[in-house]
C-alpha cells in the first residue's frame, strides 16, 4: 500500500500534449478514478504511473520516492488492463502464479498467497482451466487476482469493464467495488464511463484535453460540478442545459415564454448579474404538475413514458429537448399539465465559458 | 406492396438442386486439372515400381517384379548409407537455421532506423533460384581463387579444401542451404512473434519478469505452433533437396555427399532403371507423406486452440 | 388488442448444426406498436428477427404478417426492413447511395428524382442530411446508426426490425438515438420490433415488452402488468433496476418461511395457491418492497452490506444474508457503508412465489403485490 503524489506531470508526443501539469495526491488505500471522454489524457497517465510511458516533465512520487527513473517491473505496481492480458498458453493457476515465478518466490510461499487469493476471489473450480475458455467476467478476475496476489503498492486499472458484456458488467461492478474495500489496496481506475465512476470512486478525477477539470467525492462532482462540461458528463439521463435572458424580475427560459421569478426559487444574485447565465439542472429536479398549481409554468409536454417506477416527460424550450422526471403516483391524472423546476437542483453557469457561476462570483 | 404470392414453392425449395450444380460446375476445373497432373503420375508411379523396366527400353516389354524393386532397395547398403547422410544434413542444417533465424527475428522485433530495407535485403537470398545458389556457392568454396578461402587466410586460418573432402563438402552445403533458407525462418518468426499481443509483454513487464524470463516463458510457447510448421516445413524440403548437391558437389567427391534424392535422380536419369528408381520414389514419398500429415494435424489444432 | 396485429410468429423451432435457438416462439405484434424483445445474449432474439424477415429458415412454424403466412417468401417480398447491430453499410458507396440502395433495386425501381426527394426526407428525419455525400467508413458509431436506420425507413416499409441497433454505441448517444426513434415513431407509426438485452433501453421505448430466454417467450406485455405480475423468474431477473430479490423459501404448513430468518408470510395471504406436499418454491420480491434499516430495527432477516452503489441521486445497495443476496435502491440521505450490519423485512402485501425448478410464477400476494 502506498500514497502515490503527481506534480505537474506533462506528457507530451511530439507536439501533442497528452497530459498537461497534472496535480494530483492519491491517499493509502483509496479508489481513485480517471474518467473523461476518449483521448483525454487518462490512460496515458495511468501508464505514466505504471512505468510503461515516460513523462516528459514533472514527478511521480510513491510515498514521497521519486519513481519516475524506475521500469515498470521495479515499481512494484499491479496492472490489469481493459483487453484481458492473461497469458493464454498458461492455466489459471499458473497465470495468478507468474508475478510470484518471475521473482523468483520460494515455493511455500507461492502456495500460501494462492490458497489466499482462492479465498478472497473463489475461484478455486476454475484453477486448471485455460483463460480462453472462460468468459470475459471470469477473466478479468483471473487478472485482478494474479494482480494483488504480490501486494502491489497500487493497483491500477485500465477500463478493465469495457470488454465484458453489459450483462455482466453491473455483476463485475458490484465484485469491484465490494474487493477493494476488502482489500483495501490503493487503487487508481481508469474509465469513460460515468455510471462506473460514480459507483466505485471514494474521489474522481474529471479530465479533458489533458487536463484536470474537478477532482472530487462522487456527491460533489454530482451536486456542485465546475463547468457546463462537468455538469453534463455525470448523471444519466443529462443535465438540462437553458440558456438564461434576464428580463424584469427574473429570468427567461431560451427565449421562450417562460420567466422564473424569485417565486420559483431563484436567487437575486441571478437574475442581476450582468453576465449573461445558463441554467443547469438535472431532470431529478424537474417535475410534472398540474397546470394551475404552484410554481407550474405552461410548457407543452411532447412526450410521456413510463421507465419502470418513473416516468419520464419531454418538452421543448428554444429549439432543444430537455428532460423531466417525475415518479408514479405523484403526477396528477388530469389532462392539463404543466412543469416545474425544483430550485434545490438550479446551477447557474457562465454562457460563453460554461464555468460555474456563485454568488460570491457573479457581480 | 403486399405481394400475396403462394406459389412460393419453386422459389424456396428451387436452393437446393440449383446450389449442388454450381457448386460442382465450379469445381471441376480444378478437380479435372488434379485428376490429370497429380493423381494421375502417382497412380503410374506406383505401377512402374511393381515392374522391372527401364524407359529407354520400352520396347523391349516389362518384366512383372512384384515387390521386388523394394526388396532390392531395402537391402541395399549403400541406400542405407544415404539415407543416414541425408538425415546428417536435413538435422544439422534445419538446426542451424533456426537458431540464426530466430536470433534475427528477435533482434528485428525493435523498430530502428533502415529496419524494413535490412529486412527486405535478408528476404534476398529465399528469392533465388536453388540452382543459382549452388553454382553461386560453387565458385565462392572454390579452394584457390573462392571468396570463402579469401575470408579465411585473411582471419589467419590456413585455407580449406571445401568441395574435395567429404565432411568439409558437407559444411559447405549446408552453409548454402542455411543462407537460402534462414530467410524463411526469419519471416515465419518475425510473424510468429508480431502475433503475439504487446499487452502481453506489458502485463509480464508490470509483474515483474526480466527479458530472459518473458523470452523462454511468453515468447517461445506463444510462437510454438508457427515455429513448429516452420520446421515442418523445412524437414520436408530439405529431405527433398537435390539442386544444392548437384550445383556444389555434383554427389562427390566420389559418391560420398550423395543424397537419396540424388540417388533417385542418378537411378532414374543416369542409369535408366526405371522400375528402380520408381520404388525408391515411392519409398520417398510415403516418407514425406508422413511427415505432411503431422503438418496438417498440427495445423487444424492450431486453429482451433486460441 | 384492439388494433390489428401486424405481425404473428407461430411455434417457430430452428437449430442451428443440433444446438436448438428457437423452441416454439409465440409472439404477436399489434399494428403501429413498438414491441420490445428482451433477454439476454443466445435468448434467440436474433434468430427471431432473422427469421422474422425471412433471412434463416426456419424448422418448423409460421410467420404471418397482416394475416398472410409469409413463412415461405424469400425477404425481398416481405415488405420489411431490417436494421442491423453491426450497421451493415455498404462500404464502397457514400451515405446518399446507402440508403438509396433499395430503392434503386428491380423491385422498387423508383425515378431519380423521387429517389433524391425521399433520401432527402428520410435524411432530414434523422438529422443526416449534411452527411450525404460522405464515405461511410469516416463516420463515427452514431451517425453511422442514424444511415442504417434511414435506409431502412426509407422504403416506408410496413414492419421495422431493429437487432440491439444501440448496443455499439456509448451510454450519452444512446440516450439521444433512442428520443428520436420514439420521435420518428411518432410521426410515422411504423410497427417495430426491437430486440435488446439492456432493461434500460427496452424501457425507454417500448409500449409491450416481450422477455424471451433459451428460445421461447415468458411474458408479452406492457410494463405495467410485467411489473404487477411477473410470470417466471427469469422475467423478474430481467426487469427492474435493480431487478427481483429473490429468496430461498419454504412452505410451512399454512406458512411460508423465507430461508435464514427472513420472516415468515401466512400462505393464505398467497392466491390461488394449494402446493402440493414438498413443493420447492422461490420467493420474489421487487426490491421496492423491502424494508431495510439499521440492526434490529426490523423484524425479520440480518445481513451485512456487501457493497454500496452510488447513482448520484440515489443510491444502491447489496445485502448478503446467509450465502444469499439482493440489492436495492435507498434514498440519497440514507448512509450505508460496506460492512454495517442491517436488517430487513419483506413489506406485507409484496410478493410472488415461483416454483423453484420450472421458475413459473405460482402464486401472488393478495393485495396484488405492488404499490
Amino acid at each position: 500500500m502506498a500514497e502515490i503524489a503527481l506534480r505537474n506531470l506533462s506528457v507530451e508526443f511530439g507536439a501533442f500534449r497528452a497530459v498537461d501539469d497534472v496535480d494530483l495526491t492519491v491517499a493509502d488505500g483509496e479508489f481513485v478514478v480517471y474518467l473523461g471522454p476518449s483521448g483525454c489524457g487518462k490512460t496515458t497517465t495511468l501508464r505514466c504511473i505504471a512505468g510503461l510511458e515516460h513523462a516528459t516533465g514533472g514527478d511521480i512520487l510513491f510515498d514521497g520516492r521519486r519513481v519516475n527513473g524506475l521500469s515498470a517491473s521495479e515499481r512494484n505496481i499491479a496492472m490489469v488492463f481493459q483487453f484481458v492480458s492473461l497469458y493464454p498458453h498458461l492455466t489459471v493457476k499458473n497465470n495468478i502464479l507468474f508475478p510470484l515465478q518471475a521473482r523468483g518466490v520460494a515455493r511455500a510461499e507461492m502456495a500460501r498467497k494462492l490458497d489466499w487469493v482462492v479465498g478472497v476471489f473463489g475461484i478455486g473450480d476454475i484453477l486448471g482451466r485455460y483463460p480462453a475458455s472462460l468468459p470475459p467476467g471470469a477473466r478479468q478476475k483471473v487478472a485482478l487476482a494474479r494482480a494483488v496476489i504480490r501486494d502491489p503498492a497500487v493497483l491500477l486499472l485500465d477500463e478493465p469493464l469495457s470488454a465484458i458484456d453489459e450483462q455482466f458488467r453491473e455483476e463485475m461492478r458490484w465484485e469491484l467495488g465490494h474487493l477493494q474495500r476488502e482489500l483495501g489496496v490503493t487503487t487508481i481506475y481508469v474509465t469513460h464511463d460515468q455510471r462506473e465512476a460514480m459507483s466505485l470512486a471514494d474521489r474522481i478525477v474529471l479530465m479533458r484535453d489533458g487536463r484536470i477539470v474537478q477532482v472530487a467525492d462522487p456527491d460533489g462532482l454530482f451536486i456542485d460540478p465546475v463547468d457546463v462540461f462537468a455538469g453534463h458528463f455525470i448523471g444519466s439521463p443529462s443535465m438540462n442545459f437553458i440558456e438564461l435572458a434576464p428580463v424584469a424580475g427574473g429570468l427567461r427560459l431560451a427565449d421562450g415564454p417562460v420567466v422564473l421569478t424569485p417565486a420559483d426559487g431563484v436567487p437575486a444574485w441571478a437574475i442581476e448579474s450582468r453576465r449573461p447565465l445558463k441554467l443547469g439542472i438535472r431532470p431529478s429536479f424537474v417535475h410534472l404538475a398540474e397546470a394551475d398549481g404552484p410554481g407550474a409554468h405552461a410548457i407543452p409536454i411532447e412526450d410521456l413514458f413510463a421507465v419502470g417506477r418513473e416516468r419520464f416527460f419531454t418538452f421543448r424550450l428554444g429549439g432543444a429537448i430537455h428532460q423531466g422526471v417525475e415518479a408514479i403516483g405523484r403526477a396528477p391524472a388530469g389532462a392539463a399539465r404543466g412543469v416545474r423546476f425544483d430550485p434545490k437542483g438550479f446551477l447557474f453557469f457562465d454562457a460563453e465559458s460554461g464555468r460555474r457561476v456563485k454568488p460570491e462570483a457573479a457581480a | 406492396m403486399a405481394a400475396i404470392s403462394t406459389s412460393t414453392a419453386p422459389a424456396a425449395r428451387r436452393k437446393p438442386a440449383t446450389n449442388r450444380l454450381l457448386i460442382f460446375g465450379f469445381l471441376s476445373p480444378t478437380l479435372a486439372l488434379l485428376l490429370f497432373m497429380v493423381a494421375f503420375p502417382i497412380f503410374s508411379l506406383i505401377n512402374y515400381s511393381f515392374y522391372n523396366f527401364s524407359v529407354l527400353r520400352a520396347a523391349s516389354g516389362r518384366k512383372w517384379a512384384g515387390f521386388g524393386n523394394y526388396e532390392y532397395l531395402l537391402t541395399d547398403i549403400d541406400l542405407w548409407n544415404r539415407f543416414v547422410f541425408t538425415g546428417k544434413f536435413v538435422l544439422i542444417t534445419v538446426a542451424l537455421q533456426f537458431l540464426v533465424g530466430i536470433f534475427v527475428a528477435l533482434r528485428l522485433e525493435k523498430n530502428f532506423r533502415g529496419r524494413d530495407v535490412l529486412f527486405t535485403l535478408l528476404m534476398m537470398p529465399m528469392m533465388l533460384s536453388p540452382i543459382v545458389v549452388g553454382f553461386l556457392w560453387r565458385y565462392m568454396f572454390n579452394s584457390e581463387w573462392g571468396v570463402v578461402n579469401y575470408l579465411v587466410s585473411v582471419a589467419g586460418f590456413d585455407k580449406l579444401d571445401w568441395l574435395g573432402q567429404t565432411n568439409n563438402a558437407l559444411a559447405a552445403v549446408v552453409i548454402a542451404d542455411t543462407w537460402m533458407w534462414t530467410p524463411f525462418i526469419i519471416l515465419l518468426a518475425t510473424a510468429a512473434f508480431r502475433g503475439i499481443p504487446r499487452t502481453i509483454y506489458e502485463a509480464a513487464e508490470v509483474d515483474g519478469a526480466g527479458a530472459a524470463f518473458r523470452f523462454f516463458r511468453l515468447t517461445l510457447p506463444l510462437a510454438a505452433p508457427v515455429l513448429f510448421i516452420a520446421l515442418l516445413l523445412r524437414l520436408i524440403d530439405s529431405f527433398k533437396q537435390y539442386d544444392l548437391f548437384f550445383a556444389l558437389t555434383g554427389g562427390g567427391p566420389g559418391s560420398s555427399t550423395e543424397t537419396v534424392s540424388f540417388a533417385l535422380a542418378k537411378t532414374a536419369f543416369s542409369y535408366f532403371y526405371t522400375g528402380e528408381a520408381s520404388a525408391l520414389a515411392v519409398v520417398l514419398l510415403l516418407i514425406i507423406t508422413g511427415l505432411s500429415l503431422i503438418l496438417v494435424r498440427h495445423l487444424t489444432r492450431l486453429s482451433a486452440r486460441y | 388488442m384492439t388494433a390489428p396485429i401486424k405481425l404473428s410468429l407461430q411455434g417457430l423451432e430452428k437449430s442451428y448444426r443440433g444446438a436448438p435457438a428457437l423452441r416454439g416462439l409465440d409472439l404477436e405484434v399489434a399494428d403501429g406498436e413498438i414491441f420490445v424483445l428482451l433477454g439476454p445474449t443466445g435468448a434467440g432474439k436474433s434468430s427471431t428477427l432473422l427469421a422474422t424477415a425471412g433471412l434463416v429458415d426456419i424448422d418448423a412454424g409460421r410467420v404471418l404478417k397482416d394475416g398472410v403466412d409469409v413463412t415461405d417468401l424469400p425477404p425481398g417480398e416481405r415488405d420489411i426492413a431490417i436494421v442491423f447491430e453491426g450497421f451493415n453499410l455498404l462500404p464502397v458507396l457514400n451515405v446518399y447511395d446507402n440508403i438509396a440502395f433499395s430503392l434503386r433495386s428491380p423491385r422498387y425501381r423508383e425515378a431519380e428524382t423521387e429517389i433524391r426527394a425521399r433520401v432527402g426526407r428520410t435524411a432530414e428525419l434523422l438529422r443526416i442530411s449534411h452527411l450525404l455525400d460522405r464515405d461511410v467508413e469516416t463516420l463515427s458509431g452514431g451517425e453511422k446508426q442514424r444511415v442504417a436506420i434511414a435506409r431502412a425507413l426509407v422504403r416506408r416499409p410496413s414492419l421495422l426490425l431493429l437487432d440491439e441497433p444501440l448496443s455499439a454505441l456509448d451510454l450519452k448517444l444512446r440516450e439521444g438515438l433512442r428520443a428520436e426513434l420514439r420521435d420518428i415513431h411518432r410521426k410515422h407509426r411504423t410497427t417495430m420490433l426491437y430486440a435488446t438485452h439492456d432493461y434500460h433501453g427496452a424501457i425507454a421505448i417500448a409500449d409491450r415488452i416481450g422477455i424471451i430466454d433459451a428460445g421461447v417467450m415468458h411474458q408479452a406485455a406492457d410494463i405495467q402488468t410485467i411489473l404487477e405480475r411477473p410470470a417466471s423468474m427469469l422475467v423478474g431477473r430481467l426487469v427492474g433496476s435493480p431487478a427481483m430479490a429473490f429468496f430461498e423459501a419454504a412452505v410451512e404448513g399454512e406458512e411460508v418461511r423465507i430461508g435464514h430468518g427472513g420472516g415468515r408470510l401466512l400462505l393464505a395471504g398467497f392466491r390461488p395457491f394449494d402446493p402440493p406436499a414438498g413443493t420447492e418454491v422461490t420467493l420474489g420480491v421487487w426490491p421496492e418492497d423491502i424494508l431495510l434499516g439499521p440492526a434490529g430495527s426490523l423484524a425479520g432477516g440480518d445481513g451485512v452490506i456487501y457493497a454500496v452503489d452510488n447513482r448520484g441521486f440515489e443510491r444502491a445497495v447489496q445485502v448478503e444474508f446467509g450465502g444469499q443476496f439482493f440489492r436495492k435502491v435507498v434514498p440519497s440521505d440514507v448512509r450505508f457503508r460496506q460492512g454495517d450490519a442491517v436488517s430487513f423485512a419483506v413489506a406485507p402485501g409484496a410478493g410472488y412465489l415461483f416454483d423453484a425448478a420450472s421458475g413459473a410464477r405460482v402464486s401472488h400476494l393478495a393485495r396484488g403485490g405492488r404499490p
